[in-house]
């Protein structure tokens, strides 16, 4: 065994992907700047440029494109790269949907960005979770440390046999992607040893000589049939996630839980729900709280998609009451983790849906503390309460 | 032990890298570290507010600090237009500011003439002093969290050539000059 | 009379390709000669052997090797008529299938 004598820094989230893709062996990159996501494709081409990356680098005039190439490239057997954010993501979207349906296993950096009007470029999630019905496993890091894990394992996953399917890493805006963390860097050999190169002949290859089309017109069937065919590989994905998961922390000594991490709750009476950055500023609010004697707990989802049914139903049975921060919102429904949740909360269970720090607006730990402690009030004072959507702005909690 | 930091500057004046260089010397130092810059639309000479959190344990939050214990201020004029009551809650910060003469806080306050040992040094860019190392020089000082011989390891790692001799003589300077003037 | 319906689960490890890859194959969409109202009819003594109708033919249904001149392939053809519009001499006559 060699030894761990790891790299020790302070590195942006956005470099921390940059770096991942370089020792992922990432042969292919395209994209197309945009703020908050740019650093990562200066660097990237930084590094193609001084012969520190094997790989090819290519300008692209859109994001469309950006994600045309790089999808061709991986039909070709490479392993391929983009990243983009916000607008960026919305000029690329029909594409994701082909990627997603073609079943090519790219991975993407999705820098969270608020979507305008207004203009604003700071974080919220409503920007990956476009693409949750397409067929992206949908992954939100916690830190910039997951974020480089992430970047890593997303390759693993997207390329295993079974799976065959594009990943997206959620990584937020400024508060990961400009934020300086502490991270420890694997070896290469580490990382080699845990991502072989891809097979390039899975699920097809595209090369000189052969004659063959991808995704042409037929019969309606087949199309039902493609649909239910992802669907089985979206189910097989949560089992690779979690041997993925688990050979990264034996190889690398950094394991996180798949699907989901739990935090704290073991006995807690209150589950708090969440994903993305601002799940370390709960478990600082969870900590307050269990000093205060409160029976809480974090739920943090890594994975959207596949959606982790079977760890929620068990966290949530049992439990007096479930509180979901949403920093997105479906606009018609309620926060778009609250309506998902919500089918395996049972009627005699306390909820509330809370939609906070949408455009960006900052949400302490403090004031988290303190929505559930007017949660935990109104059930233990009323006894029951069920709130499918509330609003956190200006120290208040309101419903319209 | 949890420590943290307000850097004060207006755009253009370097407290982003500083607050990078900043992280990297802690991390260094055996410490966890964290800086967050709050970026707005941003220009040349708006006030950017940065956050840096220091801590012996594993740093969980991402939140912006509401109550810092230290404030750097990168260029005195910054207090005429910033109310410093909105940064002080349940702590007193100490301040650290970039001036040749003492300022008047109302809390424990250092100063350092930045901007006088950047010009002397030749640290000056299109016609902007550049400052931002000198105070990472002048914090090593007040704060005690870091060694000089750390920072300038890491300034290594930032620059090459003249313009690390350079920073590195900014930075010596600095750690000598900063001196207490607080006026309550 | 309806069918009763009964909820089965069944084991669908399908390979994505089988619905996504088509290759092309003679002949795929059947013998799409039949489709013909016109046919082309080429008068080899005033062809120019230039290749032109060959490489425009939609259906890859016109042989053509430098010299021998070239044929058409009846069985696939459906007649639509571009290898006759675009022959500079106008040796490719549309003909009606009847006559």
């Amino acid at each position: 065994m060699k030894s761990r004598e790891r790299i020790k820094t302070a590195m942006i989230g956005n470099h921390a992907v940059a770096q991942a893709v370089k020792m992922a062996r990432v042969k292919f990159i395209a994209a197309y700047p945009i703020t908050p996501q740019t650093i990562i494709v200066e660097r990237i081409a930084e590094m193609v440029e001084r012969g520190e990356m094997e790989a090819e680098f290519v300008n692209v005039e859109s994001e469309f494109a950006a994600l045309s190439t790089t999808m061709g490239a991986a039909m070709a057997g490479v392993r391929a790269f983009t990243a983009t954010s916000s607008h960026g993501l919305l000029y690329m979207y029909e594409l994701t949907w082909w990627t997603a349906g073609a079943r090519v296993p790219v991975v993407m950096a999705v820098v969270n960005r608020a979507i305008g009007p207004p203009w604003n470029i700071h974080t919220d999630h409503n920007d990956i979770l476009t693409l949750r019905d397409s067929g992206w496993i949908i992954a939100m890091a916690e830190n910039v440390q997951e974020t480089f894990d992430m970047t890593i394992q997303a390759f693993k996953i997207a390329e295993d046999p079974k799976v065959m399917l594009p990943v997206a890493i959620g990584l937020e805006g400024f508060i990961l992607s400009h934020t300086a963390e502490y991270i420890e860097l694997p070896d290469q050999w580490e990382i080699d040893q845990f991502l072989p190169p891809r097979d390039p002949d899975k699920p097809y290859r595209f090369r000189l000589g052969e004659k063959f089309s991808i995704g042409n017109l037929g019969e309606d069937a087949n199309h039902m049939m493609l649909k239910i065919a992802a669907m089985k590989a979206m189910y097989n994905a949560k089992k690779v996630i979690e041997e993925s998961d688990h050979l990264y922390e034996k190889i690398i000594g950094r394991g996180y839980g798949g699907l989901v991490e739990r935090y704290r709750l073991d006995d807690a009476k209150y589950v708090l729900l969440s994903t993305g950055a601002w799940s370390g500023t709960i478990k600082d609010a969870v900590d307050m709280l269990r000093d205060e004697g409160y029976s809480v707990g974090l739920l943090r989802l890594r994975f959207i998609r596949p959606f982790p049914t079977e760890e929620i139903l068990k966290t949530l049975s049992g439990s007096k009451g479930v509180i979901v921060f949403d920093r997105d919102i479906s606009l018609g429904k309620s926060g778009v983790l609250a309506t998902e949740v919500l089918d395996y909360v049972d009627r005699d269970i306390s909820f509330w849906g809370v939609v906070a720090g949408l455009g960006g607006v900052d949400v302490s730990s403090k004031e988290f503390a303190s929505i559930v402690k007017g949660f935990v009030g109104e059930v233990e004072r009323e006894g029951f309460t069920r709130r499918e959507t509330v609003y956190y702005l200006n120290n208040e909690v309101f419903e319209i | 032990m949890k420590i943290e930091i307000l850097f004060l500057s207006r755009g253009g004046q370097g407290a982003v890298t500083a607050s990078r260089i900043l992280a990297s010397t802690l991390v260094e130092e055996g410490l966890y570290a964290q800086a967050i810059p709050e970026f707005g639309a941003e220009r040349r000479g708006a006030v950017v507010k940065t956050y840096i959190r220091a801590s012996t344990q594993p740093i969980k939050t991402h939140e912006m600090i509401k109550n810092p214990d230290l404030i750097v201020v990168f260029s005195r004029g910054i207090l005429d237009i910033i109310d410093l009551k909105i940064f002080i809650g349940d702590k007193n910060p100490v301040f650290l500011i970039n001036s040749s003469t003492p300022v008047k806080t109302g809390f424990k306050t250092f100063v350092v003439d930045a901007t006088g040992i950047a010009i002397k040094t030749g640290l000056v860019v299109a016609g902007w002093p550049v400052i931002n190392t000198a105070l990472l020089g002048s914090l090593s000082k007040v704060t005690g969290l870091y060694r000089l011989e750390t920072l300038i390891k890491i300034l290594g790692v930032f620059f090459k050539g003249e313009l690390l001799e350079k920073n590195i003589e900014a930075v010596k300077k600095a750690y000598e000059q900063t001196h207490e003037a607080t006026q309550i | 009379m309806s069918r009763k319906i009964i909820v089965k689960k069944i084991d669908i490890d399908i390979d994505p390709t089988k619905y996504l890859v088509a290759r092309p194959k003679k002949g795929a969409a059947g013998r799409t000669g039949l489709w013909r109202t016109f046919r082309p009819v080429v008068k080899l003594d005033k062809c120019i052997d230039c290749g032109i109708c060959w490489l425009y033919c939609p259906e890859d249904v016109i042989f053509w090797e430098k010299g021998l001149k070239i044929k058409i392939d009846y069985e696939y053809c459906k007649g639509c008529g571009i290898c006759s519009s675009v022959c500079p001499v106008k040796a490719i006559e549309m003909v009606r299938e009847e006559e």
